[in-house]
């Protein structure tokens, strides 16, 4: 099964998100709809905060197969991965994702390849350098209600955040 | 503006309960927590805030309430969260914040264990 729905990059179109996941999740009876719902307003309002232009559009897919796949686009310019986390500016994601600190949980973030970085919770990390030390709060709650998430970074064009459940 | 958040304030304990809101999200979460800020004076140590009307809350309105419960902490006070519907006690377990608050079935609920 496969959905796909466009929003404007606004947060009061929270609603509109809201009754159009009550029925993909009636549609996909393997999810309860206050998880989804949950999950995808959070890559929702995340997307909201790279918006720049009023017109700007939030591309939301959700695609069933053996797992359940979402990727919700992301209007903001994005940039690019550089070879390793080290030569990152923590303060420039920081402010750029608006990252908090959270002192119980560490997000790790691991290149996977040029133009996608993978998230995954971890309180403790072999590598220091590879743990960002700020953390965002909604990137944190969809680690928790999710799989797997990763960003994609997609030169000149958009960029996604794919979550898998 | 409509203010959202309505305070009862007894002797001993604070009720706060929300009207005309569903949703305490990134949308609304900002807002309710300056109304929260600007109700909950000094004097007010043990608060109750009935959940009953929320239907959804996302981790911004789960900042605003960790932000309360810092505040009524902070005076050596109880905060109980009241009427809190199933999805939304599940969202707590997600978040790993059922052991965070304390929770109620009801608002009276909520009053005997103040009591």
């Amino acid at each position: 099964m496969l959905f796909i729905k466009s929003f404007q990059a606004d947060l009061s179109q929270s609603d509109l998100l809201a009754s159009w996941l009550e029925e993909v999740a009636v549609a996909l009876e393997t999810i309860p709809y206050h998880k989804l719902r949950f999950v995808i307003h959070e890559a929702f309002v995340n997307a909201c905060k790279f918006a720049g232009e009023a017109q700007s559009s939030i591309i939301v897919v959700i695609r069933h197969q053996d797992k359940l796949e979402i990727a919700i686009t992301d209007p903001g310019k994005g940039f690019s991965i550089p070879d390793n986390l080290d030569q990152f500016d923590t303060n420039s994601i920081g402010f750029r994702w608006n990252l908090v600190t959270d002192r119980e949980t560490a997000v790790v973030a691991e290149i996977r390849d040029p133009h996608t970085l993978s998230f995954h919770l971890s309180a403790e990390t072999n590598d220091p350098s590879l743990e960002l030390r700020e953390n965002h709060r909604g990137l944190i709650s969809i680690l928790k209600a999710s799989q797997q998430l990763s960003y994609h970074f997609v030169p000149n064009s958009f960029n996604y955040l794919q979550i898998t459940c | 503006m409509t203010q959202h958040v309505k305070i009862l304030s007894q002797p001993h304990y604070s009720i706060l309960s929300f009207e005309g809101l569903k949703n305490l999200d990134a949308n609304s979460a900002h807002r309710v927590k300056a109304e929260i800020k600007g109700l909950l004076d000094e004097q007010v140590v043990n608060a109750i805030i009935d959940l009953s009307s929320i239907h959804f809350i996302d981790s911004t309105g789960f900042g605003a309430l960790i932000s309360v419960l810092k505040t009524i902490k902070s005076r050596n006070g109880n905060l109980i969260l009241s009427g809190v519907s199933s999805e939304v006690r599940e969202l707590m377990d997600l978040m790993q914040l059922l052991n965070v608050f304390e929770l109620s079935e009801s608002v009276d609920d909520a009053i005997s264990q103040l009591n």
